[in-house]
């Protein structure tokens, strides 16, 4: 055996000598004595007991801050669970090494908070985010995520992290929540049978609502929209809107939009409709227009579906198919118009400060990339191809040179290798492989 | 023009009435669902609507009531009431909260 191997075993010995120690700190002492909820919305507590931020090299200083902000969620978290928060917070804040388990931890406080979308995204980047590949971090952040998906009926997000990650996660929870989701789109090639899924369900006595979940499941998938019942143009206008309203936005269809605006362009366009209106405003002695009160329902509509899409997965440039008119045409302008605005005004800020030389916290820092980040996928999401050709030219390369600074300045190279690779990814994504190659050979690992 | 969501602060659905309801009728469901509020019985405590079921608050009764006597309010929402909570048949599950982490 030549030296360097002799070192590496010795190496992995550490390693394994330092995990077995995290692990038995985050085992129960003696079962039954782990406190439990039935409740819907009880903590579970299996991959967090798990978690290995050990591997990341930390000390206990830094293994007690993701104990702590695990502990908030749990069934009898600490004893003053506002005062814990408000330390971690304080501590994450002045941290001045951004590592895994900390945004980790970071992100549960979100979800403590209540700030779910932050906390979606600190967790949705833990996995790689540091060289040490904090398995522990990565396994828990999945686990939440999936969950959270599986909360807001997002089971197209939580069947890819089953199966992208799910043999990662000896708990199974991932995989129980892709199985749910093979229920919930009624995808044939992923059907397990019931019996299977409770099984699986009885396996995981840590996941909260387990059964109630495969009930949910296998009977039905979520709301689901019946026969539209009404033969009039008006009515069926609004009972399609009332499903679509009602659809989980994850579940929504591009048809569904479609044909719901090709419904209400119809609607709007009406002479029947129009002059029900007027018979209807003199019957009641109204003053308004049948014009005026058609286009306030339009109003209506565009808001109403303007907050769908903005929560959705389905592309705006889909449902619009090259359409500039109607109910769709009005939509699409207004999205598109207040996306790229909101996206300037985040980068005026940034550039403002930057040139100001006003450094945040490593987590501040985290926080406006992260905040950027979800405003392009947003853009992207939304708009397609056209929505990330801009979001790139509007965010590049003032962010590329932000991520080299913090790199070469703040020496924050977790941070700004994960940014690395999202400017890459982004640029990847436009064909602009000159920066995609720049920015993938920045990356550190 | 108010900003109430058109289906989930409908003022019809609020006061329980059809879109053809008799003025008269406005005024008498909201001193009925009023009282029913202040008596704290539990029928008058929420409402349905297509998008389910919501907590009747006096305030609410008092805008709807407000709403549905001006002819131009009522005009507009009558157009989102041709769909009855009942004819939506919109089946809504809630489902069982999934979160291990929340501790609400």
């Amino acid at each position: 055996m030549s030296r360097w191997e002799e070192e590496l075993n010795r190496l992995r010995k550490l390693v394994k000598a330092k995990f077995s120690e995290f692990e038995a700190m985050w085992t129960p002492s003696a079962p039954g004595t782990a406190t439990r909820d039935n409740r819907p919305g009880a903590a579970n507590q299996a991959g967090p007991r798990r978690s290995q931020e050990a591997t990341a090299g930390s000390g206990p200083a830094r293994g007690s801050m993701i104990e702590r902000a695990l502990a908030l969620h749990w069934p009898r978290p600490a004893p003053d669970p506002e005062a814990t928060a408000a330390r971690l917070e304080a501590q994450l804040a002045e941290t001045a090494a951004l590592n895994a388990a900390r945004v980790a931890a970071a992100g549960l406080v979100a979800a403590y908070r209540g700030r779910l979308e932050e906390a979606r995204s600190l967790l949705g980047i833990v996995d790689g985010f540091d060289r040490y590949n904090d398995a522990g971090a990565s396994r828990l952040a999945f686990q939440w995520l999936a969950a959270d998906a599986a909360d807001r009926a997002d089971w197209r997000y939580a069947l890819d992290l089953g199966s992208s990650h799910g043999d990662q996660d000896p708990s199974g929870q991932l995989r129980f929540f892709a199985a749910l989701a093979g229920w919930h789109l009624r995808l044939p090639e992923q059907l397990v049978s019931p019996l299977e899924l409770r099984q699986m369900a009885d396996g995981m006595p840590d996941v909260a609502n387990a059964q109630a979940l495969v009930t949910a499941a296998t009977h039905q998938g979520g709301p689901v929209p019946q026969q539209l019942p009404h033969d009039g143009l008006l009515s069926r206008a609004v009972a399609m809107h009332t499903v679509v309203r009602a659809t989980p936005a994850s579940r929504l269809q591009t048809r569904d939009l479609k044909e719901l605006a090709a419904l209400w362009d119809r609607v709007l366009r009406s002479r029947a409709i129009r002059r029900h209106i007027t018979q209807r405003a003199a019957a009641l002695g109204a003053t308004v227009t049948a014009g005026a009160l058609l286009e306030r329902l339009a109003e209506t509509v565009r808001s109403d579906l303007s907050a769908t899409l903005l929560s959705g997965s389905v592309q705006l440039s889909e449902v619009a198919d090259g359409e500039r008119d109607g109910i769709l045409g009005g939509l699409i302008d207004a999205l598109e118009m207040r996306l790229c605005a909101e996206l300037d005004i985040s980068m005026v800020a940034l550039t403002e400060r930057l040139d100001a030389g006003r450094e945040l916290t490593l987590l501040g820092e985290c926080h406006q990339w992260l905040s950027l980040r979800r405003q392009v996928d947003r853009l992207g999401r939304l708009c397609g191809a056209s929505g990330r050709l801009v979001a790139f030219n509007t965010v590049y390369p003032q962010v590329g040179q932000w991520s080299i600074d913090l790199w070469n300045s703040r020496k924050a190279h977790s941070l700004a290798n994960a940014m690395f690779r999202w400017i890459a990814e982004l640029a990847g994504g436009i064909e602009e492989q000159r920066v995609a190659e720049t920015y993938r050979n920045n990356q550190e690992w | 023009m108010s900003d109430r969501d058109a289906l989930t602060d409908n003022p019809f659905f609020v006061l329980g009435l059809d879109p053809d309801c008799h003025p008269m009728e406005v005024e008498r469901a909201g001193n009925t669902l009023a009282g029913l509020l202040e008596l704290g019985v539990k029928r008058g405590a929420s409402y349905t609507t297509p998008l389910g079921a919501f907590e009747r608050t006096s305030e609410g009764i008092r805008q709807a009531a407000a709403e549905l006597n001006d002819p131009n309010e009522r005009l507009f929402y009558e157009l989102w009431a041709t769909v009855a909570p009942s004819d939506a048949r919109i089946v809504r599950s809630a489902g069982p909260s999934t979160s291990w982490w929340s501790n609400g």
